[in-house]
This record gives C-alpha cells, sequence and structure tokens, in this order.
C-alpha cells in the first residue's frame, strides 16, 4: 500500500473521518434518491408548491400552536399528579389516562361533532383542530414531565432537604433542572408524534399537509411525486423539531 | 446536644430500630457501626428526621423532633449530612453546589456565600476545581465537594453515613484527612464507618449496633480491646481481619 493511502484509510479511522464517510454516505444515497426520481411528473405539480407550502405551513401552525397550549397546560396537570393531595392526584391521573387511551381521531370527532352540541355553539373545524391538539398534546407532554420529575433520584431531594431548603425551593433549584434535561429524549419524541398527529385533522376539513397534498393528487393525479413531497415535507419537520429542542439542550453530565 | 430515648422506628412489620437511647455531647465525635441492616442509617437519618419515629424521643439542640411545632428546616440548616454516594447536584458547578442552600435558606449574598465557599474549598483542598461540574471529579474529590457543601452552613452538627464506602482505597485517605481535621476542631459528629483506624484516632466513643439494637457504647480503647457482647466481638473480628 501506497504511503498516500495508507494515510487516507488511517485518517478514515479516526472519529472526524468517521463523521465524513457517514455524511459521504448519506449524500450518495440522497444522489441515488434523486436519480432515481428524476423521471416521475414533476412538471405537472411543479406549479401547485405555493399550496403545498401553504398546507406544510398550517400543519407547522397546528403543530407549534397545540404543543405551546398543550405545554401551558401540562405543567400543571404533571405537577398535580406528581405533589397533588389524593382528590387532585387522582383527577389529573384519570384525565391525562382518559387522554391518552382514547385514539385521537375520536378527540378529534368529539371536539368537532359532539361538543357544538354540548355547548350549543358553531365549532369550526380549525378551532376543533387547534382545541382537540391541544389537549392531546396537554395529556402526553404532562407525562413526559411526570417521568422528568421522577427521573431525579431521591438522593437529589433528601440532599437538598438535609440543608434545611423549602419544598419550592427544592423544587426550582433541584428537581426542576435536573427533571428539564432528563426529559429531552422522551421530548423530542414526543413532539414528533405531535408533529404527525396535526395529519389526522384531515378527517374533519382542515387544509393541512396531508389534505392539501391529496387534494392536488385528486385533481392532478401525480400520486408518486406528491406522496414523496409528502413524506420529504414531515421528514424535514420532524428532523427540524429534533434539532431545534437538542440546541436547546444544555450540554452537561449526569453522575450517578 | 443529641438525645434519643427509647427511640422505636418500623418500616411497616420491621421493627429497625429497638429502644435505641443514647446522649452525644457538644464536640463529641461518635463512631457507629455494626453488621449490614442493623439499623445504623435509619439511626443517623432520625437526627435530623429524614425518618420519622413511632415510638420514643429525640431531641436536637433542645428541639424535640417529634414535636409538632418544631421548626424541622430550621434545625436541618444546622445538621450537615454527607451521603455514601455524595449525591452533589449533576447540574450545578462545585461552587454553585456550595453557595446554593446559604444563598436560599441563610439569605446569605452571593459575594459572602462564594468567598464562604471558596475558604471551605481550600480547605478540603480543591479550590481549582470550583468550577468543574460534579462529574468531573473523583469520587473522593466528589465527597469532598460533598462535605464543603454541608459546611457551607455552617453547621452545629455533622452527620457521615459510610462517607468512604463508595471510594477506592487511595481516596479513602484523603476524605477521612478532612474528617479527621474537622474533628480535631470540636465539630460534633456522629460517623456510620467501619473504618476503624479513624474511630481509633478521634472517636470519643463507638457505637455498635445490632438487628435494631445498641449493644455498645464504649470508648474506642475499651471497645477494641474488651467488647463484652459476643456479636461485638464477632464483628471485630471480621472487620479487623479484613484490613
Ligand atoms: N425505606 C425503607 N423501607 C423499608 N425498609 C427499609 C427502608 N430503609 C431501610 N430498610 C430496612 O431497615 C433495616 C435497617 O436498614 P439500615 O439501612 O438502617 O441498615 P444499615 O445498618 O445502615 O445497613 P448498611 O450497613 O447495609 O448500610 C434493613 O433491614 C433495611 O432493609
Ligand atoms: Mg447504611
Amino acid at each position: 500500500m501506497s504511503g498516500a493511502s495508507f494515510a487516507i484509510v488511517q485518517s478514515l479511522r479516526t472519529e472526524r473521518g468517521k463523521e465524513w464517510l457517514w455524511r459521504l454516505g448519506v449524500l450518495l444515497v440522497v444522489i441515488a434518491g434523486a436519480y432515481a426520481a428524476r423521471d416521475l411528473e414533476w412538471g405537472k405539480v411543479a406549479a401547485s408548491w405555493q399550496f403545498l407550502l401553504k398546507g406544510l405551513g398550517r400543519s407547522w401552525l397546528l403543530a407549534l400552536a397545540s404543543i405551546f397550549v398543550g405545554a401551558v397546560a401540562a405543567f400543571p396537570l404533571a405537577l398535580a399528579r406528581v405533589y397533588g393531595p389524593t382528590g387532585v392526584r387522582h383527577a389529573a391521573t384519570a384525565l391525562i389516562e382518559t387522554v391518552r387511551s382514547i385514539p385521537e381521531l375520536m378527540i378529534i370527532f368529539w371536539v368537532y361533532f359532539t361538543l357544538p352540541l354540548v355547548i350549543g355553539a358553531q365549532v369550526d373545524s380549525w378551532e376543533a383542530a387547534l382545541g382537540s391538539l391541544s389537549v392531546i398534546a396537554a395529556a402526553y407532554l404532562a407525562e413526559v414531565i411526570r417521568a422528568g420529575l421522577y427521573s431525579v433520584p431521591r438522593g437529589q431531594i433528601e440532599a437538598a432537604e438535609t440543608t434545611g431548603m423549602s419544598r419550592l425551593h427544592i423544587f426550582l433549584h433541584v428537581v426542576l433542572p435536573q427533571a428539564l434535561r432528563n426529559m429531552v429524549p422522551a421530548l423530542i419524541a414526543q413532539l414528533v408524534a405531535l408533529f404527525k398527529t396535526t395529519s389526522l385533522v384531515y378527517a374533519i376539513g382542515v387544509m393541512e399537509f396531508l389534505r392539501s397534498v391529496t387534494v392536488i393528487n385528486n385533481t392532478l393525479f401525480a400520486p408518486y411525486p406528491l406522496y414523496l413531497i409528502l413524506a420529504l415535507g414531515y421528514f424535514v419537520s420532524c428532523f427540524a423539531i429534533t434539532r431545534l429542542v437538542r440546541w436547546f439542550d444544555p450540554k452537561y453530565q449526569l453522575v450517578d | 446536644m443529641i438525645t434519643f430515648d427509647k427511640v422505636n422506628k418500623y418500616f411497616n412489620q420491621l421493627h429497625v430500630l429497638k429502644d435505641v437511647s443514647f446522649h452525644i455531647e457538644a464536640g463529641e465525635v461518635v463512631v457507629v457501626c455494626g453488621p449490614s441492616g442493623s439499623g445504623k442509617s435509619t439511626m443517623l437519618r432520625c437526627v435530623n428526621r429524614l425518618e420519622k419515629i413511632d415510638r420514643g424521643e429525640i431531641v436536637v439542640k433542645g428541639v424535640n423532633l417529634n414535636a409538632p411545632t418544631s421548626d424541622i428546616a430550621k434545625l436541618r440548616a444546622e445538621i450537615g449530612m454527607v451521603f455514601q454516594h455524595f449525591n452533589l447536584y449533576p447540574h450545578l458547578r462545585v461552587l454553585d453546589n456550595l453557595i446554593l442552600a446559604p444563598i436560599k435558606v441563610r439569605g446569605v449574598s452571593r459575594e459572602v456565600a462564594t468567598d464562604t465557599a471558596m475558604k471551605l474549598l481550600a480547605k478540603v483542598g480543591i479550590q481549582e476545581k470550583a468550577s468543574a461540574y460534579p462529574s468531573q471529579l473523583s469520587g473522593g474529590q466528589q465527597q469532598r465537594v460533598a462535605i464543603a457543601r454541608a459546611l457551607a452552613m455552617q453547621p452545629k452538627i455533622m452527620l457521615f453515613d459510610e462517607p468512604t464506602s463508595a471510594l477506592d482505597p487511595e481516596m479513602i485517605r484523603e476524605v477521612l484527612e478532612v474528617m479527621v481535621d474537622l474533628a480535631n476542631e470540636g465539630m460534633t459528629m456522629i460517623v456510620v464507618t467501619h473504618e476503624m483506624g479513624f474511630a481509633r484516632r478521634v472517636a470519643h466513643r463507638v457505637i455498635f449496633m445490632d438487628e435494631g439494637r445498641v449493644i455498645e457504647d464504649e470508648k474506642p480503647e475499651v471497645f477494641f480491646s474488651q467488647a463484652k457482647d459476643p456479636r461485638a466481638r464477632v464483628f471485630l473480628s471480621k472487620i479487623l481481619s479484613h484490613i
């Protein structure tokens, strides 16, 4: 083996080398994919790009709004389930478990079709979508938060207790910061799942990404390029969510 | 300073402390030893009411721990505790581990707390690690930080629950040195440990527990050479033959 090629092989063994090898692999797969997809009917769907992009935008809006509302509701729910007095705890548990054990589509239908009968007022599809997705997000995020709170070892709380710190201070300065860091992997998984759940409001007529693609397909009939776009849209979105959460995750190492 | 009077404690059906009585004066260093499961940790954790007792009475610094009116948080602030597994806060730097409680409990300013903390870190020999995270320290260093963290509250009493039993032999010494210094400064200490060398050097008394009872409560010289109870002698022969 010549000196130069030996040096290249050696450099590929390093962490950086492996990283570049991996990137090269991904690039090759993407090129191969693009090559395989080159003959699809792109011309037919090109004119619809604005419509599709708007659909994707609505999916993001639904996801962000429901995650925001859901997170705001999830915190008190999780706290009630972990720290609440018996009655409150049971109520929070019942609420969370009920929502989690009902198919999401069912909840969406209830909010859209049944809630108007109960409250005697009109609920449009967009309101129903936001409402039901927020309820779903609240229940699932509450469980992520609860798992995070439970992940903090008992010894941490005891160590703080022995210094005379109040329960509130212990929660704010010892439990919560560690819980937030520990919940990052579960949080990523849950946010990705919630993003994909937004596609279900397709069923009540909200023109989000899945429905936009379907509507275009019904008029143009170009399923191959359209469903490829659909997959790519969700993939890129979920990937972005993953990266975004990791970016907020402060680098630190755990002991114990 | 610390009085146990016929203390009884149960975990469900399990009777873990049986009529435990003793008295510890200010400035005394008491080593507690005994077989695994004899109730040493439980006894120690009763002193700052991490465990509640079922019968008997504990009085610490004049405060009755069972009385519902007692301000336990205030008392805890004056009792430092060091755990077998350190229990440092992993998300905080060493310095922040030390100053958290003084700031939140005593209302000390950050500057003053930092000043005190740096002095304590110097005392335990690791001021250069002030801005490291606990996970970046060796076990011995972590335990010394844990001792400094407890001292940062300027406690009158220090409790140690097997502070060296999770450490490698070469690290045990550095931690024991810190504890010896503390004992020589007149700190009131209860130390659960099987480090009999430490007991010989600084303990005023050795309490030996077995199956939830205090079996021996003697000066170290007496305990090591003429323990009355056969269980204590068996325990001693096992543990001393190990070293
Ligand atoms: N939280 C708990 N719930 C139930 N039982 C417990 C609990 N903590 C301790 N025990 C039991 O109480 C008994 C005394 O435990 P303790 O930890 O005080 O013993 P120890 O003398 O410290 O032992 P070791 O040397 O192993 O640390 C043991 O039988 C133990 O299993
Ligand atoms: Mg123990």
